[in-house]
């Protein structure tokens, strides 16, 4: 890089950046070979959660090439940590053992080199049942927060559109809402309809639709009248246009980096539920079911049963949490 | 002046007979200030450097207008000068004197009981430098009080007192409002008591009128300028406003891209400039009469390292090859300081 | 504005938002699929007991009728029975109740004095010890599930060091003669230290654990706006006028500060009375949270509801509370 020629030249702009030919670089069909790699994998492997897997695939392809930063060439750890936990959940349980085996002669087995995180009172591997039970935490959460954005953002978008009577009993209803502590209303809700997967994703993604209409709206409403709105809605385009193509993308930042942490709460929250026994049903691994299990042994001391599960959950949320800092403080 | 205690960059004119009231140790004396920012462990070439060779003289009782587009570098120079640089940004070399004690590497200490003491200073947006929980007179009192012996009670008095002198009616009962109470040129006016309650030797006047409308603009520059001569303080006063340092200030500094271009007495520069960066900035704000808005053409370059050319050598119509080789030095031009090889 | 307009204001909004709430926790039951009778009654229930549910909740009759007879029903304090308990919904909220609030306040007080001054040290220099600290911890503190960090410091403090006494409840038998129901405030009424201290010791370890849970976000908040007004012109305009750093942190930015973060801890506190719900089952708390689990796990709705309302009710003033304390302290809403 020159230092006089721009200068020199008397431009604004800033100096060239360094780029390979047409634009693509090396990382990019590196990750578009991984993502197919990933893909076929996914498709192939047989699993139990249909839907949760064709999620977490998606997720991936979409998250993949975030990892590199192009402006320090660098990988984003954050990001990085998430779509190796990704590809964990979706690739993992392939080559672990049983999760669901019985096998009462070595239970309560304490960690060693074989049973890399011991087995549980029925003498279940923990190590594979943390592996699958990363499947349905990271499947349901990101389902769960997927649908509050897919309902969430549109409402507060048009909140702010139509505005009058129309936002201000949507707004009252969503104050009304977070009045509620969440998981006491998703206790609520759960009781009254009784928990199965679907249900469980549905009612995390209900309590947490609120919040996604209040950033919408809060993050839409200064943007709605400026001018470059203005000179679309003079250009005759249509009002869905503008919404998608000038309004939305504009508080893709602040969304992202919300769906994010509400990735992790609708994990937490799906854990919580679970550990008082109104998440999955019994034998399914799920973090939080296992550390419900874990909790009677504490008193024994038998700590692996509850330990490694909670720390996969406090692993998972925090590279989640990471992430959202990550994306805010990245415009 | 003290030019010979830095030996490795020299102007020509280090005695020079323009220097208000030879003989005299100025106010404020800033010899060859080169700021920059980004670690030094940067390649020399990457590292911005905001602030290149400023020299500055303010003597006593002087008024002195520090004009230049915004980005020139005016108000980093007064962060200099009080020792408040933002983080990342380093004196490079250079000197810095108030009443000829030196300022840079002088102890965190020494320079807080020189700032508000000696040398104090009012910013652009008054309403936003004054504490919006703080009464307003509560923060002037704690101004006396860190610089002085003098009691909570005494403070207190003496606040109300400058309070009045800056001709806020009711100053007694104003004394216990807060900010937001306040008007823009009230604030201003608050501003400027805190400012002096101490007596400084240098008021610092950063854009002090920019946001408030042109009769009260009027009325503070007033203020300002009768209050700093009745207590035969120096004012630098900072603008970007060249018809503001004509109306105000005896002599004005002229920088571009973090350089000092011309350097005199007001009248004599605005009047008769001589370096083409002044004539154009002089047409820019209309003052020369003209038919059509005069705009410089080009954009103030990146700084990036240090020039070794003339900064404005892309946008000067009179631009030559000469130019180009090396930085011109501020040389003594008649009653003043041009830094241009066609002076 | 004068305070009393302003006050009146919110207690509209307060209406407001309450009748917000009782719809929500009303559209809950009654449009939900399955038979709220059911849930009001147990599953276990005989067709006669059901029967006499629909009727007395009117289930035959229009929606919106129903729902006027829901809110005559909160207006007069109904909140149903629960037939696991035998007792009035009311009743058994009502002992209960002291326990949680006990616990939420004892949390956020925790919670507030690690959390408040952590953040303004770390906010005063960046990249320092204590802001790299804080990092880590709030880190973590947001990321944690409760109710296993409740287990690890059960395991650690009660079972392996035994420091701490076992999970069992709110005392060591020891019940101090009852005033406000707050066993630490009347043991130090009635002078008995024994129960303070058996009281107390209950206490420690699930308030530190929702200490440790809520104090993380709020220390990220407080450093986050001492970082801004550090920042600030004003602070800047200080500094040039030479005061010492010291007064510029006490005297300057924290009262900046503690307007904003003391409505977090508001928000904080409101959402601990209804949050301590997974840490009153893990340590076997009898408060309103454990009654809930209790009685979902009975299949014994009424108190469920009752639960989530009063929590949502309690949320929402507190915050009314907060923002009234605020119009009267801040001086910008003074003229």
């Amino acid at each position: 890089m020159s230092v006089v020629s721009p200068r020199a030249s008397g431009s604004t702009a800033p100096p060239a950046r360094r780029r390979s030919i047409a634009g693509v670089r090396p990382v990019h069909l590196l990750v578009a070979v991984a993502t197919m790699v990933v893909l076929v994998v996914a498709l192939v492997w047989d699993g139990e959660w249909r839907v949760l897997r064709v999620v977490l695939t998606v997720l991936a392809i979409i998250v993949a090439p975030a990892v590199w930063d192009p402006q320090r060439r660098v990988i984003r750890p954050a990001t990085g940590v998430m779509v190796a936990l990704i590809l964990l959940a979706l690739i993992g349980p392939l080559f672990t053992r049983d999760p669901l085996m019985l096998n009462v002669g070595e239970s309560l087995a304490t960690p060693g080199s074989d049973i890399w995180f011991g087995t549980d009172q029925h003498g279940r591997d923990i190590f594979a049942r943390v592996i699958h039970g990363a499947r349905l935490d990271l499947g349901v959460g990101f389902s769960a927060a997927a649908l509050a954005v897919i309902v969430g953002m549109p409402l507060g978008a048009l909140a702010v559109l139509r505005g009058g009577l129309f936002d201000s009993v949507l707004l009252r209803i969503s104050e009304s809402f977070q009045a509620f502590p969440t998981l006491l209303l998703a206790l609520g809700i759960v009781a009254a309809v009784g928990p199965s997967i679907p249900i469980l994703i549905f009612i995390i993604a209900i309590v947490n639709v609120p919040v996604y209409l209040r950033l919408t709206r809060s993050a839409v409403a200064p943007i709605v009248n400026a001018d470059f709105v203005l000179a679309a809605r003079c250009a005759g385009q249509r009002e869905l246009t503008i919404l998608l193509r000038h309004i939305l993308p504009n508080v893709r930042q602040v969304v992202l980096a919300q769906f994010s942490v509400n990735v992790a709460w609708a994990i937490q929250i799906l854990a919580a539920l679970s550990f008082v026994g109104l998440g999955v049903p019994v034998p399914t691994p799920e973090w939080g079911a296992m550390v419900r299990g874990g909790y009677e042994q504490m008193v024994y001391g038998r700590w692996w049963v509850a330990l490694f599960p909670g720390l996969a959950i406090l692993f998972a949320v925090l590279t989640l949490n990471q992430l959202s800092d990550r994306v805010r403080h990245t415009t | 002046m003290s030019a010979a205690d830095v030996p490795e960059v020299s102007i020509p004119d280090a005695g020079d007979p323009v220097a208000p009231e030879s003989g005299a140790v100025p106010v404020l004396d800033v010899f060859d200030l080169t700021v920059g920012f980004g670690s030094a462990a940067k390649r020399a070439v990457r590292r911005s450097i905001p602030l290149q060779g400023i020299h500055l003289q303010v003597g006593a009782g002087e008024r002195m207008a520090l004009v230049g587009e915004s980005g020139s570098g005016k108000s980093l120079t007064a962060a200099a000068v009080l020792g408040l640089l933002p983080d990342g940004a380093e004196v490079i070399r250079g000197s810095i004197r108030l009443d000829g004690e030196e300022l840079i590497g002088a102890p965190e200490r020494r320079l807080r009981d020189l700032r508000g003491g000696r040398m104090a200073i009012m910013f652009q947006n008054p309403r936003a430098s004054l504490n919006p929980v703080l009464t307003v007179g509560g923060q002037i009192a704690e101004v006396i009080r860190v610089h002085g012996d003098a009691g909570r009670r005494e403070s207190w008095t003496q606040a109300v007192d400058l309070l009045s002198e800056m001709g806020i009616p009711d100053a007694a009962r104003r004394a216990k409002d807060y900010v937001h109470q306040y008007s823009g040129g009230m604030a201003q006016r608050a501003a400027l008591a805190m400012a002096l309650s101490c007596r400084p030797d240098l008021l610092i006047a950063d854009e002090p009128t920019t946001g408030l409308d042109a009769t009260l603009q009027q009325q503070v520059l007033e203020l300002v300028v009768e209050q700093v001569t009745s207590r035969d303080a120096s004012l630098l006063l900072i603008t970007h406003d060249i018809a503001v340092a004509r109306s105000h200030c005896e002599r004005t500094t002229v920088m571009y891209a973090g350089r000092v271009m011309e350097s005199g007495p007001t009248a004599s520069v605005t009047g008769s400039p001589k370096n083409p960066y002044t004539s154009a900035l002089l047409k820019a704000f209309g003052t020369v009469d003209q038919r059509r808005m005069y705009a410089i053409g080009g954009v103030v370059p990146t700084l990036i390292g240090e020039l070794g050319e003339c900064a404005f050598a892309d946008r000067c119509p009179l631009a030559a090859p000469e130019c180009r080789e090396g930085v011109p030095d501020l040389r003594s031009v008649g009653d003043r300081r041009v830094a241009c090889v066609k002076a | 504005m004068p305070l009393a307009i302003y006050i009146g204001r919110r207690l509209v909004f307060l209406v407001v938002a309450l009748f917000g709430v009782s719809l929500i926790t009303f559209v809950v039951t009654r449009v939900l699929p399955g038979n709220p009778a059911y849930l009001i009654v147990g599953v276990q229930a005989d067709e006669s007991t059901v029967e006499a549910v629909i009727e007395r909740l009117g289930l035959d009759r229009p929606i919106v009728e129903q729902y006027g007879h829901y809110m005559r029903q909160l207006f007069t304090g109904d909140l149903g029975d629960s037939w696991r308990t035998k007792n009035p919904v009311t009743t058994d909220i009502g002992v209960r109740w002291p326990a949680t609030i006990e616990l939420a306040s004892m949390a956020a007080i925790m919670a507030v004095a690690w959390s408040v001054p952590f953040g303004v040290i770390s906010a005063l220099r960046r990249r320092s010890l204590s802001d790299r600290l804080a990092n880590v911890v709030s880190g973590i503190g947001v990321s944690v599930p409760e109710f296993w960090l409740g287990i690890i410091l059960l395991l650690v403090f009660a079972f392996n060091l035994g420091f701490a006494p076992a999970p069992i409840g709110r005392t060591l038998g020891v019940v101090p003669p009852d005033v406000t129901g707050l066993y630490t405030l009347d043991s130090v009424i009635a002078g008995d230290w024994g129960a303070l201290r058996s009281a107390l010791a209950q206490l420690i370890l699930p308030a530190l654990t929702l200490a440790i849970t809520t104090g993380a976000p709020l220390l990220r908040v407080t450093r986050g706006f001492m970082r801004e007004t550090m920042s600030s012109h004003h602070i800047r305009s200080a500094r040039a006028l030479g005061i010492p750093e010291r007064s510029i942190v006490l005297r300057h930015a924290v009262p900046n500060v503690l307007l904003p973060v003391s409505t977090m801890a508001a928000m904080m506190y409101g959402y601990l009375l209804g949050g301590t719900v997974l840490v009153e089952f893990v340590f076997a708390w009898p408060g309103i949270g454990k009654y809930a689990i209790d009685s979902i796990n009975a299949s014994d709705y009424a108190p469920v509801l009752a639960a989530v309302l009063l929590s949502a009710c309690s949320y929402i003033i507190v915050y009314l509370i907060m923002d009234i304390l605020h119009f009267i302290i801040d001086p910008r809403t003074r003229t």
